[in-house]
């Protein structure tokens, strides 16, 4: 106990230890105010939405980004008379992939010919999951009140999914949904029992965005890209429909190759592991007081200098805000490192904001030691 | 000038059939071991559960439990690669994350005797596998066990595998102290 307290008092030094509390009481202060106060509201809106991880799969945008083996799209955007999409889908299936998800909901009949070719198809689909929406959420009880699914499936009694997608911005995959105390299960979690033989219990995970291609093959080109569909998950719908654009970390991207995303995530090899919890805070503690020394060594260094030409120029504010920025970069350079390279995930918001504040709570510091005791 | 035409195209039609027939003979693993979970191969719709002494080609997607394993021999580069990792991917990606640990091409030779010869031989197999026996002594002191146990598998293996073991033969011809006339047995299959 005596050592600890030892190692304890040579790493915390009271200076830098009160100013990295100070720096936690602004920024505690700051996000009181933006949440509280009504005029800051798409202030507080954007903070919610800030998250390093995004800031991070944009840095992976730099570097050429693998193409899939394993998942593909058949686009079928201009297709709209559901006897040919039928007839695509039966050529999809007879090239025999993997699993087929059938991301288009076919609400009404419509035409009778291509309604019952349709039917007829979607009864042989093996390994197949079609779509259905949740809609018209009730705020209140927290639910959804209908569903739209495709007419011919509660007939065929066929496997089916929601393929319902946050709208403001995707960093998750719902797996499950409840709904008057049952449980939806999402059309990617269908997919993954369909391949891996499991149920997938989960209720949601959250996406990698690790940059990936997915092959889409147009809908009349299937038969030239079979060795890509064969023995690979097929994901079936329009991969160019504007109205079904999403946010995403890596930007505006349609709903077909979310999709994509997640159900990579999830059967991929490697896992995004997160930083949570005490560790999380004790860490976010530790490089909060590393950057508020680091600063303060700075400025201590800078003002200890003889006057001169160098010493004004690094007193400035300018030159001090580019040593913070310096730093700031060096840690996201770790930070994206550890993203990158180990796939562990640490959220630098907290650690970034202090170090905003560094400057300003290390002057504060300053300034009640020097008038409270220097007085005395 | 038709006459260059001709051979142009010839040239082109022989650069295209070889190139085509390179594309299509994927690599091959060898399966060495699956773990107590059964593994996954998709072979179109078909779930195929993967068992010791398959051949999976390099493209194969394959889906490996949670606690699963698989281990495969890469017979290019004389190599064992353990899969630990779960989920659904093509070996290739499986393989970049793998653990790969190297044996001399003696161990090897004898490793895939072992897998061809019905489990007959394992005393003289586990000897060349440990690389020495209890007393200390080398390997090299077992060439005479190498042969008989290669000679013994040569008689009973499958025709399937008749093409890797040719292969690797040709490389431990080319590098390794197993004996000469082992080795000109083995190509005559």
């Amino acid at each position: 106990m005596r050592y600890l307290k030892t190692i304890m008092k040579a790493i915390f030094r009271p200076r830098q230890t009160a100013a990295t509390v100070v720096a936690f009481m602004l920024l505690g202060l700051l996000c009181f105010v933006t949440f509280n106060v009504n005029a800051f509201n798409p202030v507080a809106q954007a903070l919610k939405g800030f998250s390093t991880k995004d800031l991070f799969y944009r840095m992976m945008l730099a570097s050429p980004a693998d193409t899939s083996d394993v998942i593909v799209i058949v686009d079928i955007t201009r297709l709209h008379d559901r006897d040919s999409i039928a007839s695509v889908l039966e050529e999809v299936d007879a090239l025999e992939p993997a699993a087929i998800d059938v991301d288009v909901i076919f609400e009404r009949p419509m035409d009778s010919v291509g309604d019952a070719h349709l039917r007829r198809v979607a009864e042989k689909l093996q390994n197949t999951v079609f779509s259905f929406r949740m809609m018209d959420p009730d705020r209140e009880r927290k639910e959804f009140t209908r569903q739209a699914h495709s007419f011919f499936v509660e007939d065929l009694k066929l496997n089916e999914g929601s393929v319902n997608l946050d709208r403001s911005m995707v960093r998750d995959i719902a797996l499950n949904f409840e709904m008057g105390g049952e449980k939806y299960p999402s059309v990617i979690a269908r997919m993954v029992e369909i391949l891996q033989g499991e149920a997938c219990d989960e209720e949601s995970r959250s996406i990698n965005y690790e940059p990936t291609i997915f092959r889409i093959i147009p809908y009349d080109s299937i038969q030239s890209n079979a060795e890509f569909i064969r023995s690979r998950i097929v994901m079936f719908g329009g991969a160019y429909e504007s109205i079904d654009m999403l946010y995403t970390p890596l930007g505006q991207m349609h709903g077909i190759e979310v999709l994509c995303y997640a159900l990579k995530t999830i059967i991929e090899t490697e896992q995004m592991t997160d930083c949570t919890g005490i560790l999380y805070w004790l860490l976010t503690i530790l490089f909060s007081y590393i950057s508020v020394c680091c600063i303060m060594a700075y400025k201590e260094k800078s003002f200890g200098m003889p006057d001169g030409f160098i010493s004004d120029l690094l007193r400035t504010t300018l030159v001090t805000s580019l040593f913070v920025f310096l730093l700031m970069t060096t840690f996201i350079t770790i930070g994206f490192w550890f993203f990158y390279k180990q796939h562990i995930n640490f959220d630098l918001t907290p650690t970034l904001s202090v170090m905003a504040f560094a400057t300003t709570s290390a002057d504060l510091v300053r300034f009640f030691i020097k008038h409270t005791f220097t007085q005395k | 000038m038709r006459h260059i035409n001709i051979r142009s195209s010839l040239l082109v039609m022989l650069f295209l059939l070889a190139a085509s027939m390179t594309a299509q003979t994927p690599r091959k693993f060898l399966v060495k071991e699956v773990g107590e979970k059964p593994v996954i191969l998709h072979d179109g719709k078909k779930k195929v559960h993967v068992a010791s002494r398959d051949l999976l080609p390099i493209n194969a997607m394959i889906t490996i439990p949670k606690g699963g394993k698989l281990v495969v021999y890469d017979h290019t580069s004389l190599r064992e690669l353990t899969i630990k990792e779960a989920g659904t991917n093509v070996l290739a990606k499986f393989l970049d994350g793998s653990s790969k640990e190297s044996y001399t091409k003696v161990t090897f030779a004898g490793l895939i005797a072992l897998l061809f010869s019905n489990d007959k031989q394992q005393d003289a197999i586990g000897t060349i596998y440990r690389g020495h026996d209890s007393n200390g002594n080398s390997i090299d002191e077992y060439t005479a066990d190498i042969r008989t146990v290669l000679a013994d598998s040569l008689a009973n293996i499958p025709s399937e595998y008749t093409d890797i073991l040719k292969e690797v033969l040709e490389d431990i011809e080319c590098q390794c102290e197993v004996p000469s006339d082992t080795i000109t047995n083995a190509k005559q299959l």
